[in-house]
């Protein structure tokens, strides 16, 4: 490369740099020029426009990922909260289908909902569905190999749960909301009082699930995000495993597993 | 469906319509496939994907890419794009002269480049390496502009026809982009048209606009405009029979207004065609 070459890559970087940070933070643009438009928009106008199409793209993609949040605040509240997490939480990841995962958390910290206590909680919830919705589908569990596993190398089988699975320990019975702003949910808005229920999101076939467990069920589970071995789980969980591991993969919760020497 | 052989006009695939197409399997010569929205590892997008490729031609359509970004192409990116090919086997890949992210922050958007000799050589570098990864041609697609550079060395039409041809890769033309970037840049679609390497033209696009202020807006929210009617037979007129796609990404209609809109594309390359 030849140094005119470096130089100019070096100018086009900093205007890329400087032009992103123009559309998220409204900072100056100094690398390059914008003309005024030959429709006679002026420059401001000009980059207000690229502006407007970012924020709006971001709203959108927002908008889709978390639908019940939406209709809980109200569309116009929930664009303008939007805007304000883009502002806060520019995209920093290459698919625009990862942007929003700390949207639960700016909503935890955005006082204007600290009267929707619940909002948060939601938001996770519909994360995960996002999530479970996208991830990949999952090979049939080989119950042939399973069983010589368990025969020749039990100590050694470790399980993959369903991908993009998600526990979520939430504080309200959000489950209930979601379903309510379902096109075929209950007529009643459910009760939002506070409780805390275990709730699992995953999808193992072309739906998404959201279900209630029960304690033992989601220490089951628990045990196997931290520790995915059939050891790790029999150690903590006992007796209890014999019942609930062939539920667990009837249901889809584990997927696959390996058998490791 | 192995996707060799594209003609005609064919039409934007999108969520919202999965359920018609695979209940009333509706008389379409090809769908053009958004390629980000099938990034995913799996769900609902590629089990309805799955289904229309097996009775469908499809071609590929990115925006992700980010061609023109000086920070360095995404591997990861690639690597599903070439998963995705061998998987649904789309005729031909596209993608936009523009960049999308710098070394911090994504914008999802396509975004201008200035118009010198170092951009054309940053972008024709980028489109080879994006050939060679793939092992085959790409095409590139015109934006749609609302900035234009003091620092701009060329017109619109020099700096694409030399990124076709130091890459030597395809034209994927956007007449409604030509249009839209005409009107707010001042320039004629004509000449642009004139100036354009329309031998590589491999597609053609149509889409409708919103006014906004002093400005047009590539929207993809209307049907087709008329002066972008008038273009299309103009540029239709100067390449032969090109497939052309009509696209529609916001406020989405029925299915049937589309198909409407690609009738009246199929009747322009006729009138084209008798009038030759």
């Amino acid at each position: 490369m030849q140094p005119d070459d470096t130089a100019a890559l070096q100018q086009l970087a900093q205007f890329q740099q400087q032009f992103l940070d123009r559309l998220y933070f409204q900072q100056p643009l100094t690398a390059l020029t914008v003309n005024r438009a030959a429709c006679g928009a002026d420059a401001e106008q000009c980059l207000e426009t690229y502006r407007g199409s970012l924020y709006g793209g971001l709203n959108q993609a927002l908008a889709e990922i978390y639908p019940v949040c939406r209709q809980f605040v109200g569309e116009t509240f929930f664009s303008a909260m939007a805007d304000r997490y883009i502002s806060r939480y520019p995209s920093t990841v290459e698919r625009l289908d990862d942007y929003g995962q700390s949207f639960a958390e700016f909503l935890a910290c955005f006082e204007p909902v600290h009267t929707l206590p619940q909002l948060p909680t939601l938001a996770r919830l519909e994360w995960g569905w996002h999530r479970a919705f996208h991830a990949a589908q999952p090979a049939p569990f080989d119950f042939d190999r399973f069983a010589d596993a368990c025969q020749h190398n039990s100590g050694g089988i470790q399980f993959q749960l369903a991908p993009e699975l998600t526990l979520l320990l939430a504080e309200y019975p959000v489950d209930l909301f979601w379903q309510w702003h379902q096109p075929d949910g209950p007529a009643e808005m459910p009760d939002l009082t506070t409780m805390e229920l275990p709730l699992l999101i995953f999808r193992p076939g072309v739906q998404v699930y959201i279900e209630r467990l029960d304690k033992i069920a989601w220490q089951f589970l628990q045990q196997l995000q931290r520790d995915r071995s059939l050891n790790g789980l029999c150690e903590v969980l006992g007796d209890q495993v014999t019942p609930l591991l062939p539920q667990a993969i009837e249901r889809g919760w584990i997927s696959g597993f390996t058998v490791e020497s | 469906m192995t996707s060799e052989v594209i003609s005609g006009v064919g039409l934007g695939l999108r969520s919202c319509h999965y359920q018609h197409i695979l209940a009333e399997q509706p008389v379409v010569p090809w769908f053009e496939v958004m390629t980000d929205n099938y990034m995913g590892a799996g769900g609902q997008p590629h089990h309805y994907l799955q289904q229309i490729a097996a009775q469908y031609p499809l071609t590929f359509h990115g925006v992700g890419l980010s061609l023109g970004s000086v920070r360095p192409l995404s591997d990861s990116y690639l690597d599903r794009l070439v998963e995705l090919i061998d998987i649904y086997q789309p005729a031909w890949v596209s993608e936009h002269l523009c960049w999308s992210a710098n070394t911090q922050h994504n914008s999802h958007d396509l975004l201008p480049m200035p118009y010198t000799e170092a951009a054309v050589r940053h972008m024709s570098e980028r489109i080879s390496q994006v050939q060679e990864r793939l092992g085959r041609r790409i095409l590139v697609e015109n934006l749609s502009s609302y900035v234009t550079f003091a620092e701009s060395e060329m017109t619109e039409w020099e700096y694409i026809s030399e990124i076709c041809q130091r890459a030597d890769c395809d034209l994927l033309l956007d007449i409604n982009n030509i249009h839209v970037s005409a009107v707010n840049h001042g320039f004629d679609a004509r000449e642009y048209l004139a100036g354009m390497p329309l031998a590589r033209v491999r597609e053609m696009h149509l889409a409708g606009y919103e006014v906004q202020g002093d400005l047009l807006l590539d929207s993809h929210s209307q049907p087709v405009h008329p002066p972008v009617w008038q273009l299309y037979r103009e540029a239709v007129a100067l390449t032969g029979p090109v497939p052309t796609l009509i696209e529609w990404d916001n406020a989405i209609p029925a299915f049937s207004v589309l198909e409407q809109e690609a009738r009246q594309a199929q009747q322009i390359c006729q009138e084209v065609a008798d009038a030759a």
